[in-house]
């Protein structure tokens, strides 16, 4: 079935009423009386029923085993837990108790703003329904899915990453979230063919300051270009709790 | 009468949202397989949070926004996972000043989108592929039609610049 649904004419009713239309919800029965005079909704039905059928006879025999199996197992995040909790408890001992060691790579600082509080940022890949954390230096690989830790609850968080062809991408829907109690952002993203490194910067946004201020504050600490640029922008230059993480991304 | 179990509650559920789930993700998405793969993902979203969300009088107006939603990010995904397809089409190709028409290729949506907020992205989806009208978007997002006028315009304007431009750089040699 690869036809397109056929166009909505001004006038025809919209397809979420043909949806309940055909669901039986009676409020919307006249949806079916117009399409029974109507040419255009007619087939606009008949679309919606070869894809009914479609789903009865491949997609619902394919996919019902899948569905089970997900809605049976804890999602990949809370198995992940035992985990993250010690690794992000560890992090903060670390930040805690040791506030004169040096920075580690993915250490973020700022210049000319007085020093901004770290945000702790943990970065999972997702590989065949297995997470595992990565950190600065790890290599992944393009199609992996990403998802974001972040200790930051309540708060609004940007995330948002950049490659060495100084491409810069929002990581979550819109380029913010905010942070639930778990720390575990919402959404996630999959990793683009691009090889080389990709550094990944979480901000926790402050007034006035929104996803394009940071996007500016990414390709400025990267306008010099290239693959070693990306590996060295350890900092943005913004008033913000920040966190990096620094992935090299190479072929499978 | 014997209540179903968990498993068949969830067979159950499936086979009564999944259609429209289907038919949702494949409008969108327009591929078969890929539909396939949103609808299932959906519909765990669904029931996860089924027993837990009010949805008045039908569950459909918010599963088809969830559906919607994630047909969007899979769009954007797709446009982000495959680098070679970064350069949006010449206008010539995509008939620009028929933005409807645009979207309905694969390619130049997943682009497309990805260059706007979700907001904007889901009025856009909405009007010029659903055809709905600016009132119809207003009450299915629950924003004032001006709002939407407002946001639609931004995007027909963005949209246009940004597949002109694609024919201005093939024109360069």
């Amino acid at each position: 079935m690869t036809n397109p649904m056929p166009a909505r004419s001004p006038g025809c009713p919209q397809d979420l009423d043909l949806e309940r239309a055909l669901a039986g919800e009676a409020a919307f029965a006249p949806a079916l009386a117009h399409a029974a005079g109507c040419d255009g909704c007619t087939a606009r039905l008949a679309w919606m029923r070869e894809a009914s059928d479609l789903f009865a006879r491949r997609v619902l025999p394919a996919t019902r085993d899948a569905v089970l199996q997900k809605l049976h197992r804890p999602p990949w995040w809370r198995r992940a837990l035992p985990i993250a909790v010690p690794v992000a408890v560890a992090a903060t001992l670390v930040v805690v108790l040791l506030p004169s060691i040096q920075p580690p790579p993915g250490y973020i600082g700022t210049k000319g703003t007085g020093t901004p509080a770290p945000l702790p940022l943990q970065v999972f890949v997702d590989r065949a329904g297995k997470a595992a954390e990565v950190h600065t230096g790890d290599r992944v690989h393009p199609g992996d899915g990403l998802r974001f830790v972040v200790d930051a609850p309540d708060r609004e968080v940007v995330l948002i990453s950049v490659d060495g062809q100084g491409h810069v991408s929002r990581l979550v829907p819109g380029g913010t979230a905010r942070v639930p109690q778990t720390g575990i952002v919402p959404g996630g993203s999959v990793l683009d063919g691009v090889l080389g490194p990709e550094r990944i910067f979480a901000v926790e946004l402050q007034p006035g300051m929104d996803v394009a201020r940071v996007e500016a504050a990414v390709r400025a600490v990267v306008s010099s270009g290239g693959d070693q640029a990306v590996r060295d922008a350890r900092a943005l230059p913004l008033a913000a709790p920040q966190g990096t993480v620094l992935l090299e991304k190479v072929a499978p | 009468m014997e209540q179903p179990g968990p498993q068949g509650r969830v067979e159950a559920l499936y086979r009564q949202f999944g259609p429209a789930i289907f038919r949702r993700c494949l409008k969108l998405l327009r591929d078969p397989a890929e539909a396939e793969d949103a609808t299932q993902e959906v519909f765990v979203r669904v029931f996860r949070s089924l027993e837990r969300f009010t949805y008045g009088d039908s569950a459909l107006p918010w599963i088809y926004q969830i559906a919607t939603r994630h047909c969007l990010h899979r769009l954007r995904d797709g446009s982000r996972r495959d680098a070679s397809r970064a350069r949006l089409p010449a206008a010539s190709e995509t008939a620009p000043f028929d933005l409807g028409a645009a979207l309905a290729d694969r390619q130049v949506a997943s682009r497309l989108l990805a260059r706007f907020d979700d907001r904007t992205a889901t009025i856009a989806l909405h009007a010029l592929v659903d055809g709905m009208t600016q009132e119809e978007v207003g009450q299915a997002l629950g924003l004032s039609r001006k709002t939407v006028g407002l946001k639609l315009q931004q995007f027909m304007d963005r949209a246009r610049a940004l597949l002109g431009a694609g024919a201005a750089e093939d024109a360069t040699p």
